[in-house]
């Protein structure tokens, strides 16, 4: 039997550990790295998402998802809501899937992540385009790929941080 | 019996709603500055992250400053003398020239009067070059008087112009950005001709030059002052390759930006003009009366 003031703990203890991997993805989003390197930087914050909305899909609604959204508009110079709207839309998906990807394995989930991560570009793209800077390179699908190479480590990671944080 | 997927249905109108507001936040971003106080206060929120993504390069940094070579310092501090001094020299012909340009230009009544310049020394906090978006944000905000549309300058030439200040940082365009342009004229011909960006921080492409107009490779491009956000005379970039498609009324120009935009650490804030507020504008008006 687990006491009321233990479940109230881990939550709280949920609520921080969530918080601390978002500014850590924050901080490999804006970190400096070679030049060379800089067009292939994973969407850390939008790996994040994915990863809380499909491990703890009552801690993070996909409006929560359009508020970091909103702050990586920030942090990039873009239109506020350009990333945002592509957030949304990325824990809308991650949210409808959750059930079904999380008993995949780690290779076919990390399919599934260059495949949810592709409209939130495109809708970047879009608007891009309709502001008159498409990209004019393939590069830009890159983070894509990354992202998916990223993921297991990212599920491995956090895995052995939420095993001793006490959350699982 | 209860179904095995379950979904909360309330979350697609939610995400409708969503969408429908990010549409219209990106109108009105784009169009209006009602957003403004919004991307402010996102932005000064995130600045203390900033600061800590900074963190790694500056130890780094302070780790080489520190762990040099005694002979290194005596003799990197050997050269900057020499060019100091050299400078020195050079700066005393500068004063000598800027003395007579503006009495020679009293004779002629020309409006054009030059300006004693402030500037100010602005660190680069983060970079972020994509091939659609060359920005970087400087330790610099509306706090120490920047502006947007300032000129940010290095050593060698011009970087960009300030784009977005927020109360203690500000963000900058590179002059390599693809949305970014300015006037340049060359300076062996006076030639004026658009500088815009390629996306590549080595890269910048002058456009709409002429098949008939006198380019050369190794011709150096410096600003104009006509485009009302540059002050003349700052050195860009040089051009490496002239292409001429046959049937093509102009030349396919591209040039190398001065300033190694991908390795600077240090930028030059340019106080040109007053930036016009309310206030100043104010004063105009009440000069005018």
């Amino acid at each position: 039997m687990q006491t009321v003031s233990s479940l109230m703990r881990r939550s709280a203890n949920k609520y921080y550990v969530s918080i601390g991997s978002f500014i850590v993805a924050i901080l490999l989003t804006i970190m400096p790295i070679p030049i060379w390197a800089e067009p292939y930087r994973p969407e850390w914050i939008l790996l994040m998402v994915i990863y809380w909305s499909m491990s703890t899909p009552r801690l993070i609604s996909i409006g929560s998802a359009w508020g970091i959204g909103l702050l990586v508009d920030v942090l990039r110079g873009a239109l506020l809501g350009q990333h945002a709207l592509g957030f949304a839309l990325t824990a809308y998906i991650s949210l409808r899937f959750h059930q079904r990807v999380r008993i995949y394995p780690l290779y076919q989930q990390a399919l599934f992540i260059a495949m949810i991560v592709l409209p939130h570009m495109s809708v970047s793209l879009w608007v891009y385009g309709a502001l008159g800077q498409d990209p004019k390179s393939w590069t830009y699908w890159s983070p894509a790929l990354t992202s998916a190479i990223v993921w297991p480590w990212i599920v491995v990671l956090m895995r052995a941080v939420r095993r001793s944080t006490d959350l699982d | 019996m209860k179904p095995l997927f379950t979904f909360d249905p309330s979350t697609s109108s939610k995400l409708l709603i969503l969408v429908i507001l990010s549409v219209v936040i990106m109108t009105i971003d784009h169009r209006y500055q009602h957003l403004q106080i919004v991307r402010q206060s996102l932005g000064t929120a995130i600045l203390p992250l900033q600061y800590l993504a900074h963190v790694p390069s500056a130890i780094g940094e302070w780790l080489a400053d520190n762990l040099a070579q005694r002979t290194e310092l005596i003799d990197s501090n050997e050269t900057l003398r020499e060019q100091a001094l050299f400078n020195q020299a050079k700066l005393q012909r500068l004063a000598l020239l800027e003395r007579e340009n503006a009495r020679l230009r009293q004779l002629l009544d020309s409006p054009v009067q030059p300006s004693d310049e402030k500037v100010l020394i602005a660190e680069i906090l983060s970079v972020d070059l994509h091939p659609f978006k060359q920005l970087i944000s400087i330790n610099k905000g509306s706090q120490h008087g920047a502006y947007q549309g300032q000129p940010v300058v290095g050593a060698k030439g011009i970087i960009g112009q300030v784009t977005e200040v927020f109360p203690f940082h500000s963000n900058a365009l590179l002059i390599s950005d693809p949305n970014h342009a300015l006037l340049a004229e060359n300076n062996r011909t006076n030639l004026r001709a658009l500088l815009i960006g390629s996306g590549k921080a080595d890269r910048v492409q002058i456009i709409n030059v002429s098949i008939s107009a006198d380019v050369r490779v190794g011709d150096l491009f410096h600003t104009s002052g006509l485009d009302g956000l540059y002050p003349p005379g700052y050195p860009i970039a040089e051009v490496t390759t002239i292409n001429n498609n046959p049937g093509e009324a102009f030349f396919q120009i591209e040039a190398r930006p001065l300033v190694e935009l991908d390795t600077i650490r240090e930028v030059l804030l340019l106080w040109t003009e007053q930036p016009v507020t309310e206030e100043t504008a104010a004063e105009k008006d009440a000069d005018r009366q």
